[in-house]
């Protein structure tokens, strides 16, 4: 079951349980209400008849003088008020009303006068004699009833009684000693008004229950699409499609919900982009020094075997043995390299130390000293005995790639520039220079700007590479300025 | 028969050259892409082409469209071994891709397959004083037929297209009789001194130590 339908469904249940407990304290209030008023409808009738025969009561009236007034008093009585119901059986068949229909005769309350004779003293068994009495209802009966005396001044003692299929109230008075008059009232009505009251209340319930099931059905259906959405998002996100992400409706918690999803979204693609952009370049790296060891062994092994099956001319040999050592040779700089390059990748911190830089350039150029002769090319070294936090040997590397570069790219003749101010050291050359295009990928491993030139140079497209890790273990930044004709400079900065 | 190298790797375009010279092939080399299209331009009279992927100037792929206008076979001769590159070489038309590091025996091999396909490849070849006819297997020395069994004919006949080369036992098993067994070299060695017999080639079916026999003019 999901969240709505469970949702829904308690919901429904917390509904139904408030209703039907107002219900049950409205309709016991109702109850009480309806039965008290009931019961003062009657007693008041009861109080205006019984006043009005005490007062009509001549004091020097005899019993038998009462007994006919009050026999002609209450037929007339009874003239005046029944109109429909037929008293002798009323008793029997005056709550078989439907109250369904809600009939308005029963609204207002049926009324039955009952009077006895009874003999003066009350130990006497003798059975009471009646005057006037006109429902099945023998006095025995009345006389059963378990009488409650009622707050009114007068002395008047009331009963419920249950007979046949409605309930009555009984008021009972003694007139006078030995005139005993009941008051029977008919009260059924009261249960009736209940039932329709029950109905009404029921119907009333059942249909909040539903509008309110209905009205939370649609409200959980517009909160719970974004879930749904999200739902659908993260599935395509599993699936790999990184790049989805969740409309934002409102500002509730599920909007907030969808904002942070966004945000882990955002994350995740940056960092999954991360991760396949260092695995490219890793396959990257991998490929090119695949391809740089590919060549020198394609070559070592070719002039190898040729050597031993080809017959070669002795110029021929000789050229064959050459090649196989200049392949060597070139390995060998290649692994030095890369091992220098491992190395510096595992290596977590330097140890700095300050270090003037007229050291470092000294070292540079004597190891440049020869390449630099063979092209006739000068190097000016321009220091005022600046002093930087550096690891020495490491730094020297740095500016021997770098010299050695320029000159690869310097005609014979030209100069090149080491020099070092405030925080910075920098090379300069008066070369080629590196199309604006390739400058942002020279820093990367096997990147050569002009392959079969710097092959024959014997480069491997490192050095850069290698200084660039150099000046980042530094915290250097490295930066490269350089027209096409006119020659590169490259700038260290120390921090 | 006239091979175009186009290789920016000077040592390979050498060893390349140094070894179709000794089999009796003339050959060109440009170390850049845009020059070598340049220059054909003016000269395409090539039966094949040995081109690099990765190239100066234009690559591999670029010049194989070229080679195509030009009716020029090409072979592809490179160190990019991925799928993706030899199905873009072969698709795009180029008739072998051989992935570096190559034999140089296998080279030749593949060449002379690719010439026989696109029947370049002359049905006589000459070595020495003999007039090999591939066509009607037949051989003549001095113009007088000389008569071999089929499977002498096949020995002499790669001998002959390789000559100057060094040949393994296993190889000519190999390439002669469709075999790959190790064990079975006396059947080339006896075959061979048949071909020296009959032929009177004991001084150029040379003996190389360790690597086979060789076909020397």
């Amino acid at each position: 079951m999901n969240i709505r339908t469970r949702i829904i469904w308690i919901s429904c249940l917390a509904v139904l349980a408030a209703a039907l407990t107002s219900d049950l304290l409205l309709w016991l209030l109702s109850r009480q209400s309806f039965r008290s008023e009931a019961y003062l409808k009657a007693l008041q009738e009861t109080y205006t008849i019984t006043s009005q025969i005490e007062q009509t009561f001549g004091p020097n009236w005899s019993l038998e003088m009462k007994e006919r007034y009050l026999e002609y008093y209450f037929k007339s009585l009874k003239n005046e008020q029944s109109t429909s119901a037929d008293e002798s059986v009323i008793a029997d068949t005056a709550s078989q009303y439907s109250w369904f229909f809600g009939s308005s005769a029963h609204s207002s309350s049926v009324g039955y006068n009952i009077c006895f004779r009874t003999a003066g003293d009350p130990s006497t068994k003798s059975q009471p004699q009646e005057i006037y009495n006109h429902t099945n209802i023998t006095a025995r009966e009345l006389a059963a009833l378990d009488y409650q005396s009622t707050q009114s001044p007068q002395q008047l003692a009331y009963a419920y009684l249950d007979h046949g299929q409605g309930r009555y109230i009984v008021f009972k008075k003694e007139l006078t000693s030995n005139l005993l008059y009941y008051r029977i009232a008919d009260i059924s009505y009261v249960k009736a008004k209940m039932n329709r009251l029950t109905f009404y209340m029921g119907l009333i319930t059942l249909v909040l229950a539903l509008l309110t099931s209905a009205a939370l059905f649609l409200i959980l259906r517009r909160v719970f699409r974004p879930l749904q959405e999200l739902d659908d998002t993260a599935g395509q996100m599993a699936q790999g499609r990184y790049d989805r992400r969740v409309h934002i409706r409102g500002k509730d918690e599920i909007a907030r919900l969808g904002t942070s999803f966004n945000h882990m979204a955002e994350a995740v693609e940056a960092r999954t982009l991360s991760l396949e952009q260092s695995e490219q370049k890793k396959t990257l790296f991998m490929g090119n020094l695949t391809h740089e060891l590919k060549t020198p062994m394609t070559a070592i092994s070719g002039y190898a075997q040729t050597l031993l099956s080809t017959k070669l001319r002795p110029e021929q040999q000789e050229e064959a043995l050459l090649y196989i050592y200049e392949e060597c040779t070139r390995l060998e700089r290649l692994s030095r390299k890369m091992m220098k390059l491992l190395e510096l990748d595992q290596e977590t911190s330097l140890e700095l130390t300050p270090t003037n830089v007229d050291i470092i350039f000294e070292a540079a150029a004597k190891s440049c000293a020869a390449i630099l002769q063979q092209k006739q090319i000068e190097l000016i070294r321009i220091s005022h005995g600046e002093t930087f936090l550096m690891d020495a040997d490491l730094m020297t590397d740095a500016l021997i790639n770098l010299v050695d570069n320029a000159v690869k790219a310097s005609r014979p003749g030209q100069k090149i520039q080491l020099r070092a101010y405030d925080h910075c050291i920098e090379v300069t050359d008066e070369g080629q220079g590196i199309p604006q295009e390739e400058q942002e990928k020279i820093l990367e491993p096997f990147y050569m700007v002009d392959k079969s030139r710097s092959r024959q140079n014997g480069g491997a497209g490192l050095g850069l590479a290698l200084t660039a890790l150099i000046a980042r273990h530094h915290s250097i930044s490295m930066s490269i300025e350089s027209r096409e004709g006119k020659g590169t400079k490259i700038l260290l900065q120390f921090r | 028969m006239k091979i175009l190298i186009i290789e920016d790797e000077k040592p390979i375009a050498k060893l390349i050259e140094m070894n179709l010279g000794a089999a009796n092939y003339e050959t060109q080399i440009y170390y850049d892409g845009a020059e070598a299209a340049e220059a054909l331009q003016q000269n395409h009279s090539y039966d094949l082409a040995l081109l690099d992927v990765m190239l100066p100037g234009m690559d591999g792929f670029e010049l194989l469209e070229i080679m195509k206008g030009y009716e020029i076979p090409v072979i592809f001769l490179t160190a990019k071994d991925d799928l993706f590159s030899k199905v873009q070489g072969l698709k795009g038309g180029a008739e072998d891709y051989i992935v570096k590091p190559f034999e140089v025996l296998e080279l030749l091999v593949r060449i002379e397959k690719v010439l026989e396909r696109s029947n370049r490849m002359s049905s006589v070849v000459r070595v020495l004083n003999m007039e090999i006819n591939f066509e009607e297997h037949t051989v003549r020395q001095d113009g007088r037929e000389v008569l071999l069994k089929p499977m002498e004919f096949n020995l002499l006949a790669v001998l002959a297209k390789n000559k100057n080369i060094a040949i393994s036992r296993e190889k000519l098993l190999k390439l002669v009789w469709g075999v790959d067994f190790v064990g079975e070299t006396r059947t080339v060695d006896v075959h061979i001194g048949q071909l020296r017999k009959k032929l009177g080639l004991s001084d150029h079916i040379k003996t190389v130590s360790k690597m086979g026999y060789r076909l020397e003019e």
